[in-house]
């Protein structure tokens, strides 16, 4: 690339060669790029850098504190009595999974919001987090599945979320053509689809034993109650596989964002894409339920936190990161800072709805449809 | 019942179908006989169930004021006990019905329902901050509650939906009671819906006096439904049901437009606002006496619409008598399916009716 002063003398009237001119603006979009590049790495660390802070916090912090050294300690092996166990078995294990189950869900709501383009349309409104609930509940109260199993039927019945309401919102194959998937009608189908979820995790829970009963509480609001180092592996192996495929085609989406024309113009096939993002953002959003119950509307909070944060630009990592640090600070702030523990899928939710119902006002969506 | 040709449509008929001849008979007589059959049946049915002629004879005896004498008998006593949840459910599901006809009416929205727009949720959390502040928990104040519940709720899902539309930004100035886009009034129904469930879930766990009240009541269910609550609140229900019937010609004119409707002489926002209060009242209603139960707004009118396009006063009619049919014979199968354990009626009317909502996706264009 010719370099070219940045500040160029102001036309003076006279006669400007047009090389000069286009090579100008091309050296202006490049900085404006790498400028817009660079505010996405800034962010991603700085996100980075806060998770970790609400993590500590998480583990140090609250009716029980831990001093550092105390914590170094317990994790090099010496054993505190009390605190290793309440390190060990409570506070870390939670934070973790809290990390996890957000990246995931975040990770999710940026791949739908990139796919679908509407801030409503995260797997969470569109009900892939309540089928996966309800697929898990059913296989523990008429299959006595459980662990790994378990979270094999909530994979299953978030991608079976996701099949009904593409099938059902999607109209006419001419209409499909015609206007791509997405739109309100596709939320509508989701919110039907989570209704009839919710139901059955209702109808679900009375066939279940009172022990059961416990664990499945999680199921009707997410709680990261039940994290234990087993769910935290089988999180993490999942989220492994998922977050590297989601990464791709989140990088390969980027000419869809200038719509389906232009895409099909610059070589790349839109249809087979938004289904790939739209399978592993459910995907992503299943593995997380299954370990943490349904965290309402982290995925739909953390696509528009992470574009204000990078001023437009969608980015896999910011988004994923805004979810993790949005459940660790939920569950800090319900399990220690008011009066009574709350689930943290009730503050997130509590959080949330406000945020939905604004989201509702400054989008005019007409000819969303 | 004579079957009386229906006079000559003084309103237009909402969608004029080939078979409206029918007329009162199949809008009254025979949703009212049905009624009357899954009644018997529900209080005769169940874990120990009863020969029709033992219940007759102890519903005889209810209504001749010697159900004391007749609870000696195990059959009589177990008809007896049966017979607050079935009234109950006949009043929710009347109600129910009557306010899904009036919002798919007023809004001209198909897809209109009490829970799907949030009503319910608002009142429930309603109730339940009211149970916390350690407000009595009687019925009045439950239903007073319930009402400034679904109040809040209808305002804040009817100001943001009807906000959402205008392009460029939001006032209040230019808010118009106007009809919202269907779709923007469901987006909104499952925002406050999902924070008004968030806010009843955080105060069922801090507050050991909402729990013991909402264990039973979180899912809609007419299970512990008491005999007085129903007979006070059934003659409410029964005014403002009689007060849509009344309002039905106002709905008639309101389907062709506001235009249209000035041109024929009603006044589109006064029908509108009354409707919205009827609704306000029977959702309430509804909600206080069972918790929320979704879907009997939107299943019967949908339902109705299919067989008898008549005009809005026979349709207003026939929900309410078939929506307490469903909600009964719900109530009836969900305790007979699981024989020990019950299906509650919030489960099973949502069981049928989300996939009702996805099946009009599907095959209708909104928008």
């Amino acid at each position: 690339m010719s370099v070219v002063s940045l500040h160029a003398p102001a036309p003076d009237g006279d006669f400007h060669p047009p090389e000069p001119v286009g090579a100008e603006a091309r050296a202006v979009v490049t900085r404006l790029r790498r400028r817009a590049g660079r505010r996405v790495v800034v962010v991603v660390l700085g996100l980075a850098l806060l998770l970790l802070a609400l993590m500590a916090v998480r583990i140090l912090l609250g009716r029980y504190t831990v001093t550092v050294g105390d914590f170094v300690a317990i994790l090099g092996g010496t054993q505190i009595p009390g605190a290793s166990f309440i390190v060990l078995e409570e506070k870390l294990p939670r934070a973790v999974i809290g990390a996890l189950a957000g990246l995931g869900l975040g990770a999710a709501g940026g791949m739908f919001r990139r796919s679908l383009r509407n801030p409503l349309a995260s797997p969470d409104v569109l009900g892939m987090t309540h089928g996966a609930a309800a697929f898990a509940v059913g296989a523990l109260a008429f299959g006595q599945l459980r662990g790994i199993q378990m979270a094999a039927a909530a994979l299953l019945g978030g991608l079976a979320a996701t099949a009904v309401v593409l099938w059902f919102s999607a109209g006419t194959r001419r209409d499909t053509r015609a206007r791509g998937i997405g739109g309100d009608r596709f939320i509508v189908a989701g919110i039907a689809v989570a209704a009839l979820a919710q139901a059955v995790v209702a109808g679900a829970m009375l066939s279940l034993s009172l022990h059961d009963l416990q664990t499945a509480a999680i199921w009707t609001a997410g709680s990261l109650n039940a994290a234990s180092w087993e769910r935290i592996t089988m999180l993490g192996v999942a989220l492994l596989v998922l977050l590297p495929v989601a990464g791709w085609i989140h990088w390969a989406m980027a000419p869809v964002d200038l719509g389906a024309d232009l895409a099909h113009g610059l070589g790349t096939r839109p249809a087979p894409l938004v289904l790939g993002a739209l399978v592993t953002g459910a995907a992503l959003a299943a593995v997380a339920t299954a370990a943490t119950g349904p965290l309402a509307f982290v995925a739909l909070m953390s696509s528009p936190i992470a574009l204000g944060l990078t001023r437009g630009r969608f980015s896999l990592p910011t988004t994923a990161l805004c979810g993790a640090c949005l459940v660790v600070l939920a569950d800090f702030v319900g399990a220690e800072l008011l009066g009574v523990t709350l689930p943290t899928g009730v503050l997130t939710g509590a959080a949330g709805a406000p945020l939905m119902l604004w989201l509702l006002l400054t989008n005019s969506r007409r000819g969303n449809t | 019942m004579t079957s009386t040709t229906t006079h000559p449509a003084p309103g237009p008929s909402r969608a004029p179908g080939p078979r409206r001849a029918s007329g009162w008979a199949l809008s009254f007589g025979v949703p009212l006989a049905v009624l009357v059959l899954a009644c018997l049946l529900a209080v005769a049915l169940g874990a120990r169930s009863v020969g029709l002629g033992t219940t007759v004879d102890a519903l005889w005896a209810l209504v001749t004021g010697n159900a004391d004498a007749a609870q000696g008998n195990i059959d009589a006593a177990a008809v007896l006990s049966r017979v607050p949840r079935t009234i109950t459910a006949v009043v929710v599901g009347a109600s129910l019905a009557v306010s899904g006809v009036a919002i798919q009416g007023a809004t001209r929205n198909p897809l209109g329902d009490p829970a799907l727009l949030g009503l319910t949720a608002g009142a429930s959390l309603a109730v339940a901050i009211g149970l916390a502040l350690g407000l009595a928990g009687g019925l009045a104040s439950v239903l007073a509650s319930s009402v400034v519940g679904t109040l809040g709720a209808a305002v804040i899902v009817y100001v943001v939906a009807s906000a959402s539309q205008s392009l460029g930004g939001f006032s209040l100035r230019r808010l118009t009671l106007s009809s919202p886009d269907p779709l923007a009034l469901i987006l909104a129904g499952a925002a406050v819906t999902a924070g008004a469930m968030a806010g009843t879930t955080a105060l069922l766990i801090s507050s050991p006096a909402v729990l013991e009240r909402f264990r039973f009541w979180n899912v809609g269910s007419v299970a512990r439904a008491e005999l007085s609550d129903a007979l006070w609140l059934a003659p409410v229900a029964l005014a403002v049901i009689l007060a849509v019937v009344a309002l039905a010609p106002g709905l008639d004119a309101l389907a062709l437009g506001d235009d249209l409707a000035h041109g024929l002489g009603a006044n589109p926002q006064r029908v509108r606002v009354s409707l919205f209060a009827a609704v306000i009242v029977l959702s309430a209603t509804a909600t206080a006496l069972a918790g929320p139960v979704a879907f009997v707004g939107l299943m019967v009118p949908h339902a109705l619409r299919r067989f008898a396009p008549a005009n809005h006063r026979e349709l207003t009619v026939a929900a309410a008598l078939w929506g307490a049919v469903l909600v009964v014979s719900a109530d009836l199968l969900g305790r007979l399916v699981i024989a020990p354990q019950e299906i509650h009626v919030g489960v099973s009317t949502v069981v049928l009716g989300a996939p009702l909502l996805l099946v009009l996706l599907r095959r209708r264009r909104f928008v």
